[in-house]
């Protein structure tokens, strides 16, 4: 066929889209909206199937049988959650005006730039294989049309000005460049383009089902003679084994996964399913009309590759061309030149949204940006910027395009159709853990989101694209064979020494496994700027936010109304801008001709709807620079935290108080059980005194009585008896001297003249008065005196009661029958120490304090009545404390006692 | 939205995964003629269907007790 015919038909064929373009936009204007349709949607989803669909499957399925489905399998799969997730997603853009992935992510990471610019480069890096195999696939359709054969010549072996690659390659730029950026719109919306893209897709479905049916119908008798003619051939019935074309589960699991992602995130899979979105519910009928379009053009896929197969010799045509050579081959020119049509339908609307996707995020996430950062503003560099950011986009396309030539003449032209597109998908599915963490996941940092992203991206690069380099030479071929620098553990295909996976596959693997668990990470182990607090609540809780009517706002935003109306006439044109701010007007009611100063409220309004038209990171930063952000004063920051500091002093004196509450109550409680001790002790002793008293007592009247009324007692019996009444009575006196003198040393000693005295005399003295008594009870006794004199300052009546009182203690405790009392003064340093020391039953620890205390008895059972009145102790350790003495005991019961008493000695200096 | 609705779509999305990878898969995957096409061209394209037809039933279900 005559070139120039087909060159003729396809620009006819380009004109006719630009027709149906140019309808659907007029009755867009016109209210009477014709993509506003969910099965206009659901084709122009379609977009999916491009060259690699239309020619590649074929060729793949030559090689590798089923290996071609997982492309369109994963789809399948995923399609029945885009009622819930792509919903959202869409939701979400529409609330946040977002044109483009790059947008999406960026705006979700608190409108972060970086994020944009690197979301960008991935998208425009990872894209450009995929864009070259369209050129491929046009310009091979087209020398098989022109010549009846392919591959004449190596597109790679001739100069670039007379490939036809370059030809193709320019005039899908000017499409492109006509359909896309004719005029700015704010929502990034093209409807002609959908119009245009949905009737492609019927066209492609229509001319694959046609050449399907040819060869099935026409060349074999149906489904059953094809598929029985391949299985009686075992090189082509092994086809129908995934063992024997090497899939195993682990392969088309990552494969299937790849498109799941790529489905919803590919640039031009956003652009058609969420930014050219008119209602998110035509998401509900695409769920199940897309995957049903995917099922309708794949199911001739294998039996065409199995006639090509059979019917060519082997290596005689290319399998990517199939699709073209059989009805050539046939004869049926006709036929071919429509097939052509599709294939030509399916790499041309791939190519135009693609790349019209892509210059959006170019202009909005990277130049714009990139321009408003390194520029300080300048009022005069908003005019005509409407038409600045259009010529960006037009370079951007101009750019795309010749990169995706030039790949495609360095390298595309030696890898099939699908090899490359699969490079393409694991670039795009580095997206997946930030978008869908970042709708479902609020924790999510940018940093997290950044430097997972820069991992993914990384290991892409280099065990992809990077080894495909080798072709062109760039690269030595030892590169893949033995790794750079010959570290076979960084061997680009078998990275890290993972085997038995194919290239993508083990890309797959590591480039997403490292982006995700650093992404996790890296979000956990960083903190959110408030922006970014906000942008994650927004995006996780959409449907939250919808259904309120105020829209949140973080920071306190104000700017002159002036401005906003110069930058929405400069940004959206004049009657554009207008519109916005009437429609505010009427939906706020209120007259913006009489304010100033807009509240954050409109600054919002106007931000949203600028980033429909430059992207939410540039809009940012343009209203940045009209606004006065006050979020918090610093005086109202100090405010804040003088009133945090109060609060914390307040409550630290508060804890004081509560301590010193709690310190007093547990001494009040402590006095309290004192005197409760106390008071029992007093009953007790009174109880004990009275009883001691009455003792004596009654003997007195008893023998009184006696003597009274026996006149003719014996005198030696009346004697005695008079002896036992005196000796008790002056037990009796002795009894209530005790009670007086406690009454007396209690009053205090400041009636009481200390001299110097010598203890040791005094000691000595009152030892000998006790000597007898010790004797009579057969007590062993023994006096031992180191130093002589010892001179204290003391009173000699008392300290002569306080050693009487811990001999007669040692005598009334000493063991019965077998007494021992050892008494012992010495001096040690500027203490006299007198000793007293016995063999008695001992004192328990517990009670070693409490015998000091007035009234204290100590009673047991072993030891039976009480022997004394209680006091003798108590007395004793008054005394010693008004000497400035101490007295203590040291014991262990069944072992003794030893009392010790420390008196400070007197000397010359201390009078 | 219904969260019924949500759910089915989601148990849907798992059966889907399951039957469309392996081991499932690999159970049907023989050359063996059946329905005019083999084994496993017939599961694929079938259990495809079958998947299309679930989705449709349950997301058109309930479209007119919609609040919009």
């Amino acid at each position: 066929m005559d070139a120039g015919i087909i060159i003729l038909i396809s620009i006819a064929y380009v004109a006719f889209l630009f027709l149906i373009a140019y309808l659907a936009e007029k009755r867009e204007k016109a209210g009477r909206s014709l993509v506003n349709n969910s099965v206009i949607y659901s084709l122009s989803l379609a977009v999916y199937c491009t060259a690699w669909t239309y020619y590649g499957s074929v060729g793949r399925a030559a090689t590798s049988g089923l290996g071609f489905l997982p492309t369109y399998i994963g789809p399948a799969i995923v399609a029945p959650l885009w009622w819930v997730l792509l919903k959202k997603v869409i939701v979400i853009s529409k609330s946040q005006r977002i044109t483009s992935i790059a947008d999406f992510i960026s705006s979700r990471y608190g409108k972060s730039t970086w994020l944009g610019v690197i979301a960008t480069l991935i998208a425009v890096f990872g894209i450009i294989p995929y864009i070259s195999i369209q050129l491929k696939a046009i310009s091979t359709s087209f020398d098989l049309l022109a010549t009846k054969q392919g591959a004449l010549y190596l597109h790679a072996e001739i100069p670039f000005y007379l490939d036809s690659a370059l030809y193709i390659a320019i005039a899908l730029a000017v499409f492109t460049i006509l359909f896309g950026t004719r005029n700015l719109d704010p929502n990034e919306r093209h409807e002609g383009l959908v119009a245009a893209i949905a009737f492609e897709s019927i066209l492609k479905l229509m001319a694959f089902l046609m050449v399907g049916f040819f060869v099935t119908f026409w060349i074999y008798d149906g489904f059953g003679s094809i598929f029985r003619k391949a299985m009686s051939n075992p090189e082509l019935s092994r086809l129908f084994s995934l063992e024997e074309t090497n899939i195993n589960g682990w392969e088309w699991f990552w494969l299937s996964f790849l498109s799941m992602s790529a489905v919803l995130l590919l640039p031009r899979q956003f652009h058609v399913s969420v930014v050219e979105n008119t209602n998110p519910n035509h998401v509900g009928k695409a769920s199940w009309l897309f995957p049903l379009y995917l099922l309708l053009i794949n199911i001739f896929v294998l039996p065409i590759a199995i006639a090509g197969l059979d019917q060519f010799p082997a290596g005689a045509v290319e399998p990517d061309s199939f699709v073209l050579s059989l009805p050539l081959a046939h004869n049926k020119e006709i036929l071919a030149l429509f097939v052509g049509l599709g294939g030509f339908s399916a790499a041309t609307s791939m190519v135009i949204v693609a790349v019209i996707a892509l210059s959006i995020m170019i202009g909005n996430n990277l130049v714009l940006p990139l321009l408003l950062r390194t520029q300080a503003f300048h009022e005069e560099q908003y005019i005509n910027l409407n038409v600045r950011l259009l010529g960006i986009r037009r370079i951007s396309i101009i750019v795309v395009l010749l990169l995706a030539y030039g790949y495609f003449k360095a390298v595309g032209e030696q890898y099939t159709l699908v090899s490359v597109g699969l490079i393409s998908f694991t670039a795009i599915t580095q997206f997946v853990p930030a978008v869908l963490g970042g709708i479902y996941w609020k924790r999510a940092t940018k940093k997290g989101a950044l430097w997972g992203l820069l991992a993914g991206f990384g290991i892409w690069a280099y065990t992809l694209p990077l080894p495909t380099m080798v072709e062109t030479g760039v690269l030595p071929i030892q590169f893949i064979d033995h790794g750079p620098f010959g570290i076979e553990l960084l061997k680009p295909h078998q990275l890290f020494g993972l085997t038995g996976a194919s290239h993508i596959t083990q890309a797959a693997f590591w480039s997403l496994t490292a982006n995700t668990v650093i992404y996790f990470f890296v979000s956990l182990f960083t903190s959110q700027s408030p922006l970014e607090v906000s942008q994650a609540d927004l995006f996780v809780d959409i449907y939250k936010y919808r259904k309120g009517s105020t829209d949140y706002d973080v920071m306190r935003r104000q700017a002159m109304v002036k401005d906003i109306r110069i930058l929405l006439n400069r940004f959206l044109g004049e009657p554009r801008g207008n519109l916005l701010l009437n429609a505010y007007e009427n939906s706020q009611r209120i007259d913006l001709a009489q304010q100033k100063v807009a509240g954050a409220d409109l600054v919002n309004y106007a931000e949203t709807h600028l980033a429909g038209a430059i992207g939410a990171a540039s809009a940012k930063i343009i209203i940045g620079s009209i606004t006065k952000e006050e979020p918090i004063s610093l005086e109202e920051m100090f405010k804040v935290l003088e009133q945090t500091k109060e609060i914390i002093q307040y409550s630290k004196a508060l804890e004081r108080k509560s301590a010193e509450l709690e310190r007093t109550t547990k001494q009040l409680k402590e006095a309290n059980e004192r005197l409760k001790e106390l008071d029992r002790l007093k009953a007790d002793f009174i109880t004990t005194v009275t009883h001691e008293l009455r003792t004596p007592i009654t003997s007195i009247k008893a023998l009184s009585k006696i003597i009274k009324e026996t006149p003719n007692l014996p005198e030696e019996q009346k004697q005695e008896f008079l002896t036992i009444v005196v000796s008790e009575s002056e037990r009796l006196t002795r009894l209530i001297n005790q009670v007086l003198d406690l009454e007396k040393i209690q009053s205090g000693p400041e009636n009481r003249t200390l001299a110097p005295i010598d203890f040791a005399a005094v000691t000595e003295r009152a030892y000998s008065g006790l000597r007898q008594l010790m004797r009579d009870r057969n007590i062993r006794h023994e006096l031992m005196i180191e130093h002589q004199p010892l001179k204290v300052k003391g009173n000699n009546d008392r300290l002569t009661q306080v050693v009487v009182n811990l001999i007669s203690n040692a005598i009334k405790f000493s063991k019965e029958g077998n007494g021992a009392i050892t008494v012992h003064l010495c001096q040690d340093g500027q203490m006299a120490v007198l000793k007293v020391q016995d063999n008695g039953k001992g004192i328990q620890p517990k009670d070693q304090k409490l015998i000091f205390e007035k009234f204290t008895q100590l009673s047991d059972e072993d030891r039976g009545k009480p022997k004394g009145s209680g006091l003798g102790l108590f007395i004793t350790h008054s005394i010693v404390a008004q000497h400035g003495g101490n007295i203590h005991v040291e014991s262990q019961p069944e072992m003794g006692a030893t009392f010790i008493v420390e008196i400070p000695i007197w000397t010359e200096k201390s009078q | 939205m219904t969260n019924d609705k949500v759910f089915k779509l989601l148990g849907l999305f798992f059966v889907a995964l399951l039957l469309f990878n392996f081991p499932i898969l690999s159970l049907f995957s023989e050359g063996r003629p059946m329905g005019g096409a083999t084994v496993i061209f017939t599961y694929i394209f079938l259990t495809w269907g079958a998947i299309i037809l679930f989705t449709a039933l349950i997301v058109e279900s309930n479209q007119n007790n919609k609040p919009r």
